[in-house]
């Protein structure tokens, strides 16, 4: 990514040089490797890590019942299966070669030949940055489910099966596997909304999220199927579907399926619903996996598919997606102001960080788009971070109204600054990894889609408002002496938060990854991995200057690019 | 060719003959030892069909033929008459299911017959000797059961063999490449149109009414035994399946004049199915309703009416006989519906295998289901009958919803308080025989490949477009 497409904007907010640190040098030969890159090779890293959790889930399936006072048993599995995983995925992140288009890890072999089905994996700088998340918040989800001790074997087991298929769905390249993991991440986790959530409307809550993502599926095996039959019925991978050009009314449907799928499950207004009732019902490691990475995938799939494929017409449905950006988060943000439900307030807050990815991707610029990835990963952060806590929080509490749940900073100020820090986190907090990603898609998508730009930020400021409500009410206001006795967060409530805040804070501080003697240590950078990809994806979109006859000889090229109108965001 | 290409077919009848006599024979406990037989016996046809039937050629001066449609179509009804013995054995119904273990044989057999039929004759006699059979082993069960079901199965035979006798008038010839040839699409008229309502109708009946009827009597509280209702839901389905593919292939260019008719009717199955699939409340209602649905999508298949359609509607065929014939022996007990609520504890390997039967019969991916049903929307999308997919993408989610619940109820809902002590430990029962079935499903997935390969050659014998 070059910094000479950045706006004036950016200039103007005097941000360019510290934009300019973050942003990957532009030549490839130039950056170094990091240290101690390329020293491990994996030839299956991605499908262990896809199916290495669908085997534990197996054996924990299969495990004797445990004696009374063994019940961490299940817990164990899962965590040592995240935890490995995660660690693999680290490895994996920092042999990533940086500013090397393509594939890596790849593993490719034929499966359905009859209807050109292979199984296909690999990731990409997107993929990386979306499989790490995964980890982080995988491990997190596990951490957060410790007092789960009643059905553990099948929470659990479900769990499992949940963090494999989102992972497949992240590093599969052929559209059929895509769509496979993307259909089965629905089962296990609607089992564990109906299974686990305490309150009465949790089959509510269930049906509506099977609702809403059985549609979505619907919708993106429609997308797949179209752009199958454009490329003649020969292939479901997906770089040969990236090369098929259908005709425009047919790529128009094709990426209005891709989008439908993408609003149902990131989710934008108004496929909502379903998010509002489980992130405000379901117990707290799945409200963090649901929040963290399976919501997620919508976006993923809106870059992966909608973007990367349907070129023209995503030119065509960007104002449309601004659009729709902006009543998101406008929605979000109005309806936790009026909400007394603590964990319906974070939920609502937990919208808006998609909200801004989809504005990400409506701008269609390798600013916006490299930040639409970036906040992929923060976001997902921020959000499993802001439900996360709120869960927890009201579990602590004992109550979840605004007005029972009262004053409680002095109380239970771990779990009072953390729900802090995440609301502010998806509002994007300096220093946070949401802040940088946002600040990208801002100033990415301002030139292009300047009015839904401008609503989504309206919106941040009323999200302010409503973050300092809850604020205002939960932590720091009066306690209320007829409130049950809370209790602070306990060690393992500390750590999966502060897993999720540790990594907002690393990639928000080192964007580019830590330097010694100029020299990458361990971690490449995030922006460094993702930012190849994504620039391939927007070489698609960028603008080819038009010649366009003038009587004076030479117009200056500055003044055509730099838009008449800077609005501060 | 070689007769030795029929001895599966000659293994199955002496089967069925040898359990009916040593029915009578034997003391009742040593029927154990006859139903271990009789798994053998059809692990060993399915074994030899595989070996065997591999062979192309025709029999009896062309009336009969081993071609690859056939040889996927009788391994289909072989590993569908597999799971329905080895989920016998785990369902344990030791009085009434007995006697049908035979007549399921039986079934399995009529359906070789239609599977290697060259006329008309021969697709008739294969699916009414399944269909009596089916329909006697749910009569010896229940009789109340039996005469309604009696009833519709005469009324669907007769439109069939009416249909196929005013065929024959018309073609001059009962064999089904004669029919193609006779029957061009130039041809149609309004007695022609008629007549293959008439036929179509009969065999949708058998297709679709099957399962549909099964659902009806579990509703209706009459309940005809596992055996019976998998030899009904899963075996008799199968059969008229293959019978309707054999058909459409030799009605040729004729079909894709009814093609829209059969679309309806596809849809019909796949949205009422679902519809009821997530509003039943019994297990074995569930299933039913979930079959009908998958007999949508393998109409929808057939409807495409080319080979790719044909070979998805083969792929949902194979996932439908192994779920279909399978779960409601899994989803019922001698005295009546499985308790849902915590068999998970009572009977692990059970619920499990009810799980993984319910999510393939659901299309729940990457299961056995799904693979069929995804091969079938490829070509729906590809043929332009995107109306048809969207009403399966409803059904199949209508559907998911009554999976869902069925699956919670299994792992979630915790059911009777269990006794305390090691007593309560013995009485877990871990039978491995539940899990063939789901293994089965399993492997099918697994083994998409060369079974969706063999699936194309198979609609290839077919010789459609």
């Amino acid at each position: 990514m070059s910094l000479a497409g950045l706006p004036a904007i950016a200039v103007s907010l005097n941000v360019q040089p510290w934009l300019a640190a973050v942003a990957p040098s532009p030549s490839p030969s130039a950056a170094p490797a990091t240290f101690g890159a390329n020293v491990i090779g994996f030839s299956f890293l991605l499908s262990v890590l896809v199916w290495a959790p669908v085997v534990m889930a197996f054996v924990v399936a299969i495990l004797p019942e445990p004696r009374p006072g063994q019940g961490r048993w299940f817990l164990g599995c899962a965590f040592w299966t995240n935890a490995l995983s995660l660690l693999l995925m680290i490895i994996g992140y920092t042999q990533f070669q940086t500013y090397t288009s393509g594939l890596q890890f790849e593993e490719n072999l034929p499966w359905l030949p009859a209807l050109g089905i292979s199984y296909h994996l690999g990731v990409d700088g997107i993929g990386m940055a979306l499989l790490l998340l995964n980890g982080l918040v995988g491990l997190a989800a596990v951490i957060a489910s410790w007092d789960v001790r009643e059905r553990g074997r099948t929470y659990f087991v479900l769990l499992l099966l949940t963090q494999a298929s989102v992972n497949g769905v992240v590093v599969a390249r052929d559209v059929f596997m895509l769509l496979l993991f993307w259909a089965a991440s629905a089962v296990p986790i609607a089992i564990l909304v109906a299974g686990y959530s305490a309150s009465s409307r949790r089959s509510a809550a269930a049906g509506r999220l099977l609702a809403y993502w059985g549609l979505g599926t619907a919708a993106l095996l429609a997308g797949i199927l179209l752009l199958y039959n454009a490329a003649g019925s020969t292939s479901f991978d997906l770089d040969t579907l990236a090369k098929v050009t259908p005709s425009p009314r047919v790529e128009l449907v094709i990426a209005v399926l891709f989008a439908l799928a993408a609003a149902t499950r990131l989710p934008l207004v108004p496929f909502h619903s379903w998010a509002r009732d489980v992130l405000a019902e379901a117990p707290p490691g799945v409200v963090v996996l649901v929040a963290g990475t399976a919501s997620r995938l919508g976006g993923y799939v809106l870059v992966r598919l909608m973007a990367g494929i349907a070129h023209d017409a995503s030119r065509t449905l960007a104002p449309f997606l601004g659009a729709l950006a902006a009543l998101t988060v406008i929605y979000a943000v109005l309806a936790a102001l009026n909400t007394n439900d603590v964990r319906r307030l974070a939920a609502y807050l937990a919208l808006v960080p998609g909200g801004v990815t989809v504005l990400g991707v409506a701008g269609l610029t390798p600013l916006s788009l490299d930040g639409t990835v970036l906040l992929l990963f923060a976001g997902g952060l921020a959000a499993a971070l802001v439900a996360g806590s709120a869960a927890t929080l009201a579990e602590r509490a004992q109550a979840r109204n605004l007005g029972v749940a009262a004053g409680l900073a002095g109380r239970i100020p771990k779990l009072s600054w953390l729900l802090l820090l995440g609301c502010l986190a998806v509002l994007g907090l300096p220093f946070l990894a949401t802040w940088l990603s946002g600040l990208m898609v801002f100033l990415g998508s301002f030139r292009t889609q300047p009015g839904a730009a401008f609503v989504v930020a309206i919106g941040l400021v009323l999200g302010a408002a409503a973050s300092a409500r809850l604020m205002h009410r939960v932590v720091f206001g009066a306690p209320n002496p007829d409130a049950p006795t809370p209790s602070d967060a306990s060690l393992s409530d500390s750590w999966y938060l502060g897993i999720l805040v540790g990594a907002l804070l690393w990639v928000g501080l080192l964007p580019s990854g830590p330097k010694l003697f100029g020299i990458p240590v361990v971690d490449p950078g995030l922006v460094n991995i993702v930012n190849t990809s994504t620039a391939d994806l927007a070489s698609s979109y960028a603008t080819t200057p038009t010649p366009t006859p003038s009587p004076s000889p030479a117009p200056s090229p500055s003044a055509s690019a730099t838009p008449s109108v800077s609005p501060t965001p | 060719m070689r007769t030795t290409v029929l001895v599966p077919e000659v293994v199955v009848v002496a089967a069925a003959l040898a359990l009916l006599l040593g029915g009578r024979l034997l003391p009742r406990r040593r029927w154990v030892w006859l139903r271990l037989a009789a798994l053998v016996a059809a692990v060993a046809a399915l074994g030899l069909e595989l070996w065997l039937g591999a062979a192309v050629g025709t029999l009896f001066a062309g009336g009969w033929q081993q071609d690859r449609f056939a040889l996927f179509a009788k391994a289909a009804l072989l590993l569908g008459l597999i799971v329905l013995v080895a989920s016998d054995l785990e369902a344990g119904d030791q009085e009434s299911g007995w006697s049908a273990l035979p007549l399921a044989f039986l079934a399995a057999f009529g359906g070789m017959v239609a599977a290697s039929a060259t006329s008309l004759v021969g697709l008739w006699a294969g699916l009414e000797l399944a269909a009596l059979a089916a329909v006697a082993a749910a009569g010896v069960v229940a009789r109340d059961a039996g005469s309604r079901l009696l009833v519709v199965s005469a009324v669907a035979g007769g439109l069939v063999a009416v249909g196929f006798a005013v065929l024959y008038a018309m073609a001059g010839s009962a064999s089904l490449s004669a029919l193609s040839i006779a029957l061009r699409p130039s041809a149609v008229s309004v007695p022609l149109a008629f007549v293959v309502l008439l036929t179509l109708t009969g065999v949708v009946v058998r297709l679709a009414l099957a399962p549909l009827q099964l659902a009806m009597l579990e509703g209706g509280g009459l309940s005809i035994g596992p055996l019976a209702a998998g030899a009904l839901g899963g075996l008799l389905t199968g059969v008229a399946a293959v019978v309707a593919a054999r058909l459409l292939g030799g009605l040729g260019g004729v079909n894709l004049t009814w093609a829209p008719w059969l679309s309806v009717v596809a849809a019909f199955a796949m949205v009422f199915g679902g519809l009821r699939a997530a509003t039943s409340s019994s297990a074995r209602a569930l299933v039913a309703w979930l079959a009908v649905t998958q007999v949508g999508w393998l109409v929808a298949g057939l409807a495409v009416h080319d080979r790719r359609g044909s070979a998805g509607a083969l792929l949902v065929l194979g996932a439908l006989l192994l779920a279909a014939t399978a779960a409601p022996a899994l989803a019922m007990t001698a005295e009546g519906d499985v308790q849902l609520a915590g068999l998970r504890r009572s009977q692990p390997a059970r619920a499990a295998a009810l799980a993984i039967l319910l999510l393939s019969l659901g299309g729940v991916p990457p299961l056995a289901g799904f693979m069929g049903q995804f091969a079938v929307a490829a070509e729906l999308i590809r043929s332009n009958v995107a109306w048809v997919l969207a009403a399966g993408l409803l059904g199949s989610l209508l559907a998911l919803f009554g999976v869902v619940r069925a699956i919670r109820q299994v792992y979630l809902d915790p059911g009777p308080e269990p006794a305390r002590g090691g007593r309560a430990r013995a009485q877990v029962s871990w039978s491995p025989v539940a899990l063939a079935p789901a293994v089965l499903v399993l492997l099918y997935s697994i083994f998409a490949n060369p079974i969706s390969g063999l699936a194309l050659q198979g609609a290839a014998a077919l010789k459609l477009p």
